[in-house]
């Protein structure tokens, strides 16, 4: 929604200072439903607005970012847990790339390499990139150090091990971290069919990362993780709620605007990966709605990516709408629409039509069938 | 026509409350009328509501409710009749989601003569009933469920250690079960409320906060005593002193405690319990319970 309070902070900073006791209320409200608190927390120490927060309101703040510190150092041990688990690496040795297997994906690789413009930007569940020969191995690794698959029933399973590109989410059994485990950025069964093989040649290992506990993981190029947020964002995740990865966006692209010729190096590897039209959304909202300082003549370039009118439309009316929506209970029917929309287009480009609609009326048999066994246990 | 709503002070956080539900507006204004009224453009933490839900409510014959805090529900809905009971658990719940700058655990907070006393206790072991039997025969009431405590507000004790404050957050005490009956019997002046039966919890009632409790709610004190009552009935009341370090991972164990504060939460928490008795007491019956925490609170080492 156009008249969100967490946009109009985030595109402005300064803007709070003419906030009412209510507005911060709802905004506060608006981060915390978004994952953004201690984002905003930090962007407000950045901008010296701490006189502008009501007094009395601190406190939020300050619990926010104990919070992401807190995160950041179960993220840290996290990653030296899971290192642990995965040795000794000379079985990975035989794939390239074996002697730093694990790359970090999103906000793990974010705080992990210590970004600037990640600060606040809190991570929980884990999502990693592995290399589809030893997903095998890591994962028997992993479950005897305690990761447990968290799906149970097999028509899941199926559907992550033969049609998706990570397998089910794995829980560790003491200490309840989620670790998602990826062999591709995009589904098999998808449209859009990515190599992972040109993602890995242009990893970086993060040997100079401050925390010692990073140094064994890769993370991608920077414009590849551009391209996966992009990717992940209007390709393969839910839009819904997701204000939160389109600013990572904007940060990412103001962060690396100014090196010469990054744009250009950004759309080659966007036509080399088959990831244009992601980019296109992902760049056209970032100016659209936070006012990204992208050069006309990129935007002209970037645009030529973009799908036909009506998807334009489409797309123009319900992603603001959806990224920024509140829960349930909240929503209008306006809303709510938008969101069902692009719900069933995340669907339409993970598998085709023909696979599509036996699977959600699978789904839909399976949650009928667990709503009995819940009511039965009670 | 707009909606009456409640506007107090809890401790350092400011509550708003409001309801299309009679039950609930009246149950308020009985269990928090000693709270002084902020003003209408006060700094409000936790906006809460309760309001009937689900479709055709209007048909149905127990139609449910649904606490919100803001504008999203922390827990599912509910028969409208024990909208109160839920009401108070609505609000322990915007504490433990969003505080992060304190120490908080599951446990009673007291005070007597100036010295703080923690009864921390699982679910059903006594500790409200406990609370509530000290808070009703002269201890002021700081909380009956979350100990909440400052870091970053000590006081140096004899031998110069820094030790952190509990912040007060007296309200209304929750009572259960059978604890209700012994409450009431002992304490006839007590002011509680409805009783609310089958709340997933059994029955649910609440007990009025001392004015005393609420009306010295802004003043904190350093926590002496760490006691881990256990309730078990015909049982003659006996005091086994508490290992500190048992006492750490105890408190420790409740949530997240004082791990999201790294290694100051860590500090924190143990000079409390180096500074504190640590006791573990058994009793069977309230009289008894009370009586014995008088003796301690009068400076009597228990034995």
């Amino acid at each position: 929604m156009l008249d969100s309070l967490v946009l109009r902070f985030f595109r402005d900073p300064f803007s709070c200072k003419d906030f009412t006791y209510p507005q911060w209320n709802t905004l506060f409200e608006e981060a915390r439903f978004g994952k953004l608190l201690s984002r905003l927390a930090w962007i407000i120490q950045e901008y010296n607005l701490d006189e502008d927060v009501p007094s009395q309101a601190k406190w939020i703040l300050k619990s926010a970012q104990l919070r992401f510190e807190h995160n950041r150092r179960q993220l840290f041990w996290e990653l030296d847990r899971i290192y642990r688990a995965i040795l000794p690496l000379e079985t990975f040795y035989s794939s390239p790339y074996g002697q730093s297997p694990i790359l970090l994906l999103k906000g793990a690789a974010y705080i992990a390499a210590g970004f600037p413009w990640a600060e606040g930007r809190s991570s929980v569940d884990m999502d990693v990139l592995v290399q589809r020969e030893n997903l095998e191995e890591m994962e028997r690794r992993l479950l005897e150090d305690g990761w447990l698959p968290s799906v149970k029933n097999e028509y899941d399973t199926r559907y992550y091990r033969e049609w998706m590109h990570e397998i089910p989410p794995l829980c560790h059994i003491e200490r309840k971290t989620v670790l998602d485990v990826h062999h591709n950025i995009l589904p098999l069964t998808g449209r859009i069919k990515i190599r992972p093989e040109l993602l890995w040649e242009q990893s970086l290992v993060l040997q100079e990362a401050v925390n010692p506990a990073a140094r064994h993981y890769r993370i991608l190029s920077p414009p590849d993780m551009i391209l996966h947020s992009a990717v992940h964002l209007f390709q393969d995740g839910e839009i819904s709620n997701a204000f939160r990865d389109l600013l990572d966006l904007d940060a990412m692209l103001r962060y690396y605007l100014p090196q010469a010729g990054f744009m250009e190096r950004l759309f080659l590897r966007a036509e080399e990966l088959g990831t244009q039209r992601s980019l296109f959304y992902a760049i056209h909202f970032c100016h659209q709605l936070l006012g990204t300082p992208i050069s006309a003549e990129h935007l002209r370039h970037v645009n030529s990516y973009g799908g036909n009118l009506c998807q334009k439309m489409i797309m123009n009316c319900c992603v603001p709408i959806s990224l920024l929506s509140y829960p349930k209970e909240a929503q209008s029917f306006r809303v709510s629409l938008a969101n069902q929309v692009l719900y069933l287009r995340s669907h339409f480009l993970r598998m085709p039509l023909r696979m599509l609609i036996p699977h959600l009326w699978q789904k839909r048999r399976i949650r009928k069938q667990e709503r009995k066994m819940k009511k039965e246990k009670m | 026509m707009p909606e009456k709503l409640y506007r107090f002070p809890v401790g350092p956080f400011n509550y708003s409350v409001s309801s299309e539900i009679t039950a609930v507006r009246q149950a308020v204004e009985f269990l928090y009328a000693d709270y002084p009224s902020l003003p209408e453009n006060s700094w409000v933490d936790f906006t809460l509501r309760v309001s009937p839900v689900g479709r055709f409510r209007w048909l149905r014959r127990n139609p449910e409710a649904q606490v919100f805090i803001g504008d999203f529900p922390p827990f599912p809905s509910f028969d409208q009749r024990i909208s109160p009971a839920m009401l108070e658990w609505g609000m322990n719940w915007c504490i433990w989601l969003n505080v992060a700058h304190l120490i908080i655990f599951h446990a009673a907070m007291l005070e007597f003569k100036g010295n703080g006393l923690i009864l921390a206790a699982d679910s059903g072991e006594g500790k409200s009933t406990l609370a509530a039997g000290l808070s009703l025969a002269g201890w002021r009431l700081l909380s009956d469920e979350l100990t909440l405590i400052d870091p970053d507000d000590t006081e140096t004790v004899n031998g110069g250690l820094a030790v952190a404050k509990m912040v007060p957050i007296p309200r209304p005490i929750c009572l259960k079960n059978e604890s209700i009956k012994i409450v009431r019997d002992m304490f006839p002046q007590a002011a509680f409320s409805h009783e609310y039966p089958d709340t997933g919890k059994g029955l649910v009632a609440h007990v009025k906060p001392t004015a005393d409790s609420v009306h010295r709610a802004k003043q904190r004190v350093v926590p002496r005593w760490i006691i881990f009552p256990k309730y078990v009935k015909g049982a003659s009341p006996t005091w086994t002193p508490w290992e500190k370090a048992e006492a750490f991972i105890r408190l420790g164990q409740h949530g997240d405690a004082y791990s999201v504060l790294g290694k100051k939460g860590f500090q924190t928490l143990a000079d409390v319990i180096s500074h504190c008795d640590c006791w573990r007491f058994e009793y069977g019956n309230l009289e008894d319970a009370v009586l014995h925490f008088r003796e301690l609170g009068n400076g009597s080492e228990p034995c």
